[in-house]
C-alpha cells in the first residue's frame, strides 16, 4: 500500500472506532428514539400492532387495576378524561397490562372489559401483555407508565403522568400532566418542551 | 417496649390534658407506626426531635426519599401551629429491594424515621400539643397506601428536660442510622460510554479492590439505572463508583448527590455517607494530565531506545540543513505528524482492547514474540545500512526501514511512527499515571492524552526544524558524519540485543538460535545484495535475505513460552510467585508482604531491582522484618496482574507496594523509581 493512502487508511479506520464509540452511549429507549413495533391481543380479541396507526399519535399507558397509582388516576377521572379527550383528537389511546400470571393485576379479558365500564374508562384498547414482552421491550417500569409516540412512529414523551408523584388524589388538581402536555405541544407542531421524566407507582408486576 | 409503656404511663400521671387526646399509635394490617418525642417536656425555644417508630410486616417495606424504581417516601404534613416549627422527614440509610428487573430502596422489618420540632420561644400555655399526618406506602407485590394522624401533648418546663435513658439511646441510635446531610464527600462526576462514573474522595484505610457489601443510592431518579449492578472499588485516589446510566439520562447531569453505604467494610460495622459529585471541580484536571503527558513525550527523546533512530532523522537533517527552510519546515510537520498518528493508533488500539476486555497496559508489544522478532530483524538491518552496507532511500525492502528511510516526507513521517514504536518500552515514571488516566478517561480525553505525549516526543526535532538557526548548534557537515554514522549502528545493534534478551525471557534458547540464525542470513544477505552489480539481482538477494530471515525467526518459535520470573535467586532470597490468593493467604498471617509488579522488558523496573532490591542491606532488612517477597511478572498477559494493577491505579509496571503486618495494614506505594534508601524507609515504618 502506498503510504499516502496507508494514512488515510488509518485515519478513516480511526474515525469509524470513534463513531463505534459515541454509537455505544445510545443503547436505552428514549424519547426521539422510534417506537419498537409490537403485536398484542386486546380485551376484546384483537390482534392489535403499534404499525398499524403510523400517521396517527399512540399513546401507550401501563396498567394495573390493583396499583393505588393507578386507581388515583382512574378513581378521580383523571385518566378516562383524558383518554376521552384525545381519542376525540384521532389519538390511539392503549391501555397494556402486563401483570404476570398470579400476579396483582392479571386479569382475564372479560374482567378487564368490567373494569374498563366501571371505571369510565375510554382506551382505544386495552392490550394483554402477561408475558411482559412489550413491558421489558419498552423499559416500563411502574404502573403507570406513559409513552406519547408521533405519527412518525417516533416516542416524544417516556415517564410520569404528571409531576406529583403521590398516590393523592388531591395532588392531581395542582399537578402538571406531562402526557396531556407533550400532546397538546406535539400537536401544535411546538417542540415537547419535557419529553422524559422518571416514572413513578407500583412496580409492573414481572414475572 | 418498655420505653412505650413507661411513656404512656408517663402522660397519664404528668399530664392529663393529652391523656384523651393522645394519639401515638397507628396500627394498620401492615405496619405499626408510634410517634414518640425525644423529651419528656419542653422548653420554649428548644428543640427536639421526634421518632416515627416503623414495625413493619414481614415480607413488606416502606421507602428511603427516593424509592427508587418504584414506590413512595413517606410524606409527613405537620399540623400548622404558632406553637412550634416542624422539620422535615430524615432518612436513616436504606437498603436495596430488588424485583428483577427493577428495585427500590427502603427497610424491612423496624425504621425509624425522624423529624426536627423547635417550639417557639414565648410559649405561655402550660402544655404543648404536637399533631401531624403522616401518609406511607407499604408494599410487598403490591402496594398500599397508608396513613395516620398522630397528636400528642407535652408539658412545658421552664428548665431543661430530664432525660429518659432508654429514650436518649432510641434516639441516639436512630441518629447514628441517619447520614448528616450537611456533610459527606465530594466526588467527580463523568460519563464513560453508557456509565455514569463516580470519582469520591476518600482517604479511609481500606484496602484497594471491589468493595463488597457497597452500595450507591441516588437522591433522585433519572441519572443512574437503580436495579443495574454497580462496581463500586476502592483505588489509592479514593473510591470509584460505576454504574449504567438511567435511559432518560439525555446529557451528563451537572450534579448528583446521593449516599454510599458500606456494609462491613469497617469494623465498627455499616458506614453510610453522602457523596455530592458534581463535573465542575475536576475540570482542571484533564490539563494537569496533558501536561504531564507532554512532558513525559519530551523525556522519551532521551530513552536509549529512541535516541538512535532520533539521530538517523537529526543526521540526515543535518545534510538538509542547506535546503530550502521551507522544505526543512515539512519534514519537521512529517515527522510530527508520523508520531502523532502513531500515538493515535495505538490509543485506538488500546482502547478497543480495553473495550474488549483484556488486560493490557503500556509496553503491551513486547509481550508478543513475533513483535519483537520484526522489530530486532528491523533494527538489526537498519544498524547494517548505516554501517555503509545500504544507502538508506535506496532500498524498497524491509517493513518499516523502506519506510521510515524514504527520503521525502514519507520517510520523516514514518521515522516518527518508529519513534513511536521504539518508545514503548521506555515508560519514563511519570508516564504510567498519565497513562492509566489516559486509559481511564473518557475516549475524547484518552486521545488527547496520547496526543500530548506524542507531541512531547516530536517537538525537539520539530523545534529543530522549524529553526534551523539552532541546527548551527550542531557540529557542520563533513567526513565526520560518515564514521559517525557508522558509530551509530552500535546503539542499534545494542537494542537489539536487549530485543532479543527479552525475546528469550518468552521463548526458549532454541527459538533465540533460530533468530540468530535468521539475523546471520539477513546480514549475508544484505552483504549479497551490496555486492552485487545488477539492479534485479541486488534486490532479489535483499528481498529472499528478509524473507528466509523471516522465516527461520518464526519457524523457531516456540508455542510454549518460558515462564519468565527473572533470574533473582541470591542466596535465602526467595520470590513467590504472584496470585490474589497467595497474597491474601500471607496477610491473613499477619505477615508483611512486599510485592514487586515487573516485567523482563521493563528497563526501569530491572534497574530498580539491581539497584534497590537486590542490594545487601535491603535483603538483610526484608529477612529481619520476616517480610515475605512476592513477585508479579508481567513479561506475559497476566490478567490477574493487569487487575491488580488497576486496583492501584497504574495500568503498567513497575509498581511497588508494601503491606506491613497485620491483614489490616494500610499498603504503602513506593516510588517507580526505587532507591535502596526508599525501601528502607518505607521498611521502617512497618
Amino acid at each position: 500500500m502506498h503510504p499516502k493512502r496507508r494514512l488515510s487508511f488509518f485515519l478513516i479506520s480511526l474515525f469509524f472506532f470513534s463513531l463505534f464509540l459515541f454509537a455505544k452511549n445510545s443503547m436505552a429507549l428514549t424519547a426521539g428514539d422510534a417506537a419498537p413495533d409490537f403485536s398484542l391481543t386486546d380485551s376484546n380479541g384483537k390482534v392489535q400492532t403499534l404499525s398499524q396507526n403510523k400517521g396517527k399519535y399512540v399513546v401507550l399507558e401501563w396498567f394495573n387495576e390493583g396499583c393505588p397509582y393507578v386507581q388515583k388516576h382512574y378513581k378521580s377521572g383523571n385518566m378516562p378524561d383524558l383518554q376521552k379527550q384525545y381519542t376525540g383528537k384521532g389519538v390511539v389511546w392503549y391501555s397494556i397490562i402486563s401483570s404476570a400470571p398470579g400476579k396483582q393485576g392479571n386479569v382475564t379479558a372479560a374482567q378487564a372489559n368490567a373494569r374498563v365500564k366501571e371505571w369510565n374508562a375510554a382506551p382505544s384498547a386495552v392490550l394483554l401483555d402477561p408475558e411482559g414482552k412489550v413491558a421489558k421491550l419498552y423499559g416500563a417500569k411502574t404502573t403507570p407508565h406513559m409513552y406519547v409516540i408521533n405519527p412518525e412512529g417516533k416516542l416524544i414523551y417516556t415517564g410520569a403522568i404528571d409531576d406529583k408523584a403521590t398516590s393523592d388524589v388531591e395532588d392531581i388538581k395542582t399537578a402538571k400532566n406531562y402526557v396531556k402536555e407533550a400532546l397538546d405541544q406535539a400537536m401544535a407542531g411546538k417542540p415537547v418542551a419535557t419529553s422524559a421524566t422518571v416514572p413513578y407507582g407500583c412496580s409492573v408486576k414481572y414475572n | 417496649m418498655r420505653i412505650f409503656i413507661s411513656f404512656i404511663v408517663f402522660f397519664s400521671l404528668f399530664s392529663p390534658l393529652s391523656a384523651g387526646a393522645a394519639v401515638d399509635f397507628v396500627k394498620t394490617p401492615h405496619v405499626e407506626v408510634r410517634m414518640i418525642p425525644e423529651e419528656n417536656s419542653v422548653q420554649p425555644g428548644r428543640a427536639f426531635g421526634v421518632a416515627f417508630h416503623f414495625k413493619i410486616k414481614k415480607g413488606w417495606h416502606t421507602y428511603w426519599l427516593n424509592p427508587g424504581d418504584s414506590g413512595e417516601a413517606p410524606r409527613l404534613k405537620w399540623e400548622t401551629s404558632s406553637d412550634f416549627t416542624g422539620g422535615p422527614l430524615e432518612f436513616p440509610d436504606p437498603s436495596r429491594i430488588e424485583i428483577p428487573p427493577l428495585a427500590n430502596f427502603g427497610y424491612s422489618g423496624e425504621v425509624i424515621y425522624l423529624a426536627e420540632v423547635k417550639p417557639a420561644a414565648d410559649l405561655k400555655d402550660v402544655s404543648f400539643a404536637l399533631k401531624a399526618d403522616l401518609n406511607w406506602l407499604v408494599c410487598e407485590e403490591f402496594c398500599i397506601p397508608e396513613k395516620g394522624h398522630f397528636e400528642i401533648s407535652l408539658p412545658l418546663s421552664p428548665s431543661p428536660p430530664t432525660a429518659d435513658e432508654e429514650r436518649r439511646l432510641l434516639f441516639e441510635e436512630a441518629r447514628k442510622k441517619i447520614p448528616d446531610p450537611a456533610r459527606g464527600s465530594r466526588a467527580f462526576l463523568r460519563m464513560e460510554g453508557n456509565e455514569v462514573l463516580l470519582e469520591v474522595e476518600d482517604d479511609s484505610p481500606l484496602p484497594p479492590g471491589p468493595l463488597a457489601g457497597a452500595a450507591f443510592f441516588p437522591a433522585a431518579g433519572g441519572v443512574i439505572e437503580n436495579a443495574a449492578a454497580q462496581d463500586i472499588r476502592k483505588t489509592p485516589a479514593g473510591i470509584v463508583i460505576r454504574v449504567r446510566k438511567s435511559e432518560i439520562l439525555r446529557s451528563t447531569p451537572e450534579t448528583l448527590r446521593g449516599l454510599l453505604v458500606l456494609d462491613g467494610a469497617f469494623p465498627e460495622g455499616r458506614r453510610a455517607e453522602w457523596v455530592f459529585a458534581s463535573t465542575k471541580e475536576e475540570k482542571s484536571a484533564p490539563f494537569k494530565v496533558l501536561g504531564f503527558a507532554f512532558l513525559g513525550g519530551l523525556l522519551l527523546n532521551l530513552m536509549p531506545c529512541v535516541f538512535p533512530v532520533l539521530s538517523i532523522k537529526v543526521l540526515s537533517l543535518i545534510k538538509k540543513s542547506g535546503e530550502a527552510r521551507a522544505k526543512i519546515m515539512k519534514h519537521g510537520l512529517s515527522y510530527t505528524l508520523g508520531v502523532l498518528v502513531s500515538f493515535w493508533i495505538l490509543a485506538g488500539i488500546l482502547l478497543l482492547l480495553k473495550l474488549g476486555g483484556e488486560a493490557v497496559g503500556w509496553g503491551f508489544q513486547l509481550q508478543s514474540p513475533v513483535f519483537l522478532l520484526v522489530l530486532s530483524y528491523l533494527l538489526f538491518f537498519m544498524a547494517l545500512s548505516l554501517l555503509g552496507l545500504f544507502e538508506i532511500g535506496n532500498s524498497v525492502m524491509g517493513l518499516g526501514h523502506a519506510l521510515a528511510g524514504r527520503g521525502g516526507y514519507t520517510g520523516s513521517f514514518f521515522t516518527g511512527a518508529l519513534a513511536t514504536v521504539v518508545a514503548t518500552p521506555c515508560v519514563a515514571p511519570f508516564m504510567g499515571p498519565a497513562l492509566a488516566l489516559g486509559l481511564s478517561q473518557p475516549s475524547a480525553v484518552s486521545f488527547l492524552i496520547f496526543s500530548a505525549l506524542g507531541l512531547g516526543l516530536a517537538l525537539p526535532y520539530l523545534a529543530l526544524c522549524l529553526h534551523p538557526a539552532w541546527l548551527k548548534f550542531l557540529p557542520k557537515p563533513g567526513a565526520w558524519m560518515e564514521t559517525f554514522k557508522q558509530a551509530m549502528a552500535f546503539p542499534l545493534f545494542a537494542t537489539v540485543i536487549w530485543i532479543l534478551w527479552v525475546f528469550l525471557l518468552q521463548t526458549s534458547p532454541l527459538s533465540l538460535t533460530w533468530v540468530l540464525i535468521g539475523l546471520l542470513v539477513l546480514g549475508f544477505g544484505s552483504w549479497l545484495s551490496a555486492k552485487l552489480k545488477i539492479g534485479a539481482w541486488k534486490k532479489s538477494a535483499a528481498f529472499l535475505g528478509v524473507l528466509l530471515a523471516l522465516a527461520l525467526g518464526l519457524s523457531g518459535l516456540k508455542k510454549e513460552p518460558k515462564s519468565a520470573v527473572l533470574s533473582s535467586a541470591q542466596a535465602g532470597v526467595e520470590w513467590l510467585p504472584y496470585s490474589p490468593e497467595a497474597l491474601e493467604n500471607l496477610r491473613k498471617e499477619g505477615k508483611p508482604v512486599f510485592l514487586d509488579f515487573t516485567a523482563a522488558w521493563c528497563i526501569t523496573c530491572q534497574v530498580n531491582e539491581r539497584v534497590a532490591l537486590r542490594s545487601d542491606e535491603v535483603l538483610r532488612r526484608f529477612q529481619e522484618k520476616g517480610v515475605s517477597l512476592i513477585k508479579a511478572d508481567w513479561t506475559h498477559p497476566n490478567e490477574a496482574i493487569a487487575r491488580a494493577l488497576k486496583d492501584f491505579g497504574r495500568e503498567g509496571v513497575p509498581l511497588y507496594i508494601l503491606y506491613g503486618k497485620g491483614a489490616e495494614a494500610a499498603p504503602q506505594i513506593l516510588p517507580q523509581i526505587l532507591t535502596p534508601k526508599a525501601v528502607l524507609e518505607a521498611l521502617d515504618k512497618i
